[in-house]
């Protein structure tokens, strides 16, 4: 069946509670704020990227480090490797536990790819954002609470998707990346309003699920 | 549900991707139920074996297990077909007519009713009682009457072969032979009214006889002395299973002139006639070489 979800598997949670100053300071974080860290590995990299963002919504934690892996989950470097490692910091453990719970939490039931083809050789995330959180409003240049359209896909497939979504309403790109990115996926972050951020994601994986339907056209 | 997975899902339902069915769940593989097989095991017994050589019944037919065979069964099935068939049919209307006899018919009205109504099969109905009073023979020896009876396939395939052969073989013997009639919707009591109109010695009925297992063609003859209305089964004599493989139709037929003559010298029929005064005739009363089974059904 298309557009069915796959859910992103969570391969490691560790926490650092008291985490050496030379280690924060080399993960991008600052040893005069931060004490304590959370570290997760995950299958899926746009959704932890999602997932991290949401942290930030619920406990005072800051995103330090979050970098996909080349080549991607299938061919990840071990078996906890998957595609991402993030990590999130705090003053205290106590904010890193409610985080994580957060950040966990969004990757069960939230932030994930879809299945395009009905076979899983073909996948989308067409991710919609109603509220930006503060990792990704910054990432992106928007105010903390803007909505975004997350999508992402196959180089070509995510060609077609965004021309799809940039028509199919009233929205604006915010950043486009496009392939070769570390997996080799393409990425587009688009806002606008609520109704024309959803819009366009839709618009985006029909699309997708269209190319994957009928590659050579 | 989050706001994506809602999307994702209405955007499938919208591209027709909903699939009708779930997934099929893989089954773990099912034991077979503890069948047991039995092998055909056919009769042993001699005697049995024997005596089914000199029968149609279902004699040394052998067992699987505590049932029948298959061929059997299949063979069961299909001779009971044959009989529901035999009795399900009827004689044509204008079938007399077309065979040369004159058409009578009781006062049945209808197949069902004639099933049902056995009374009613008895007597002739006014239209045919008014045509045997002004088309028949009267004070003849013998008055032949054709009847579908039970199995108008019977009445169809031989009746008019045996009312034939039965009228030739009492002219044989110095008989005179009524105005041959045949009836439809007959019961064997109806040789009677028709008998007591023309004035016959002897009445005689051939008609269909209730059919058995695998026999949906058999006829029979009633015969009876001074027939007239309220004569009983006591006052008749009857031969049973005239066709091909029981008494063929023609041999019937000497035996029946035997028969009437036999009651027009006694002055009698049925319990009080004697039936060893009636001398030598065709095939005898003595040996007679066993009914075959016929085969229905192809192993």
């Amino acid at each position: 069946m298309i557009l069915e979800p796959i859910v992103p598997t969570v391969l490691s949670v560790r926490r650092l509670p008291n985490a050496d100053p030379a280690l924060i300071t080399a993960y991008g974080g600052d040893p005069t704020k931060h004490t304590a860290l959370g570290l997760v590995t995950c299958d899926q990299d746009d959704a932890m990227y999602v997932a991290l963002d949401e942290a930030t919504k619920h406990a005072p934690v800051d995103v330090v480090f979050a970098k996909s892996f080349y080549a991607g989950a299938a061919h990840a470097s071990g078996r906890l490797s998957g595609e991402i490692l993030g990590v999130l910091a705090a003053s205290e453990p106590e904010s890193i536990e409610h985080g994580l719970a957060a950040l966990l939490r969004c990757l069960a039931h939230d932030a994930c790819f879809y299945d395009a083809d009905g076979k899983g050789t073909v996948t989308v995330f067409p991710h919609m954002i109603a509220s930006l959180g503060e990792y990704l409003s910054r990432e992106a240049g928007l105010v903390a609470g803007a909505p975004m359209a997350y999508l992402v896909a196959p180089p070509l497939e995510a060609t077609i998707g965004l021309d799809a979504a940039l028509k199919a309403a009233d929205v604006r790109a915010v950043r486009v990346t496009p392939p070769p990115t570390e997996t080799n996926f393409a990425c587009a972050w688009l806002t606008g309003t609520l109704d024309a951020c959803e819009a366009a994601a839709v618009a985006y994986a029909a699309a997708v699920v269209d190319v994957a339907a009928t590659p050579k056209r | 549900m989050s706001r994506t997975r809602q999307l994702m899902h209405a955007l499938r339902d919208a591209l027709g991707g909903a699939d009708p069915l779930p997934p099929v769940v893989p089954l773990p593989p099912i034991p077979p139920p503890p069948a047991r097989v039995y092998t055909p095991r056919p009769e042993q017994s001699p005697f049995a074996a024997l005596a089914a050589r000199h029968t149609t019944a279902l004699l040394g037919i052998g067992h699987v297990g505590t049932r029948y065979a298959t061929d059997v069964v299949l063979q069961f099935q299909a001779e009971l077909a044959v009989a529901h068939a035999a009795v399900a049919a009827e004689l044509p209307e204008g079938w007399a007519e077309q065979n040369g006899f004159l058409g009578l018919i009781s006062r049945v009205t209808s197949h069902r009713e004639f099933l049902l109504r056995p009374d009613l099969g008895r007597r002739l109905a006014d239209a045919s009682l008014e045509l045997v009073r002004a088309r028949c023979q009267k004070n003849v020896d013998v008055q032949i009457i054709v009847a579908d009876g039970l199995s108008a396939v019977a009445c169809m395939q031989t009746g008019k072969q045996l009312g034939d052969a039965v009228a030739r073989a009492c002219t044989t013997r110095g008989l005179t032979v009524g105005t041959p009639v045949a009836a439809r919707y007959a019961r064997v009591w109806l040789e009677d009214e028709i008998g007591q109109e023309t004035r016959a010695k002897v009445a005689m009925i051939l008609l269909g006889e209730r059919p058995g297992l695998g026999t949906g063609d058999g006829l029979s003859a009633y015969v009876v002395y001074e027939p007239k209305l309220g004569k009983t089964d006591g006052d008749r004599n009857m031969m049973s299973n005239i066709h091909a493989r029981g008494t063929p139709p023609d041999e019937a037929a000497q035996r029946l002139a035997a028969l009437a003559q036999a009651m027009i010298n006694q002055r009698t029929s049925g319990v009080t006639l004697d039936l060893g005064l009636l001398g030598e005739v065709a095939g005898g009363r003595g040996y007679r070489a066993p009914q075959v089974r016929q085969k229905l059904v192809n192993e």
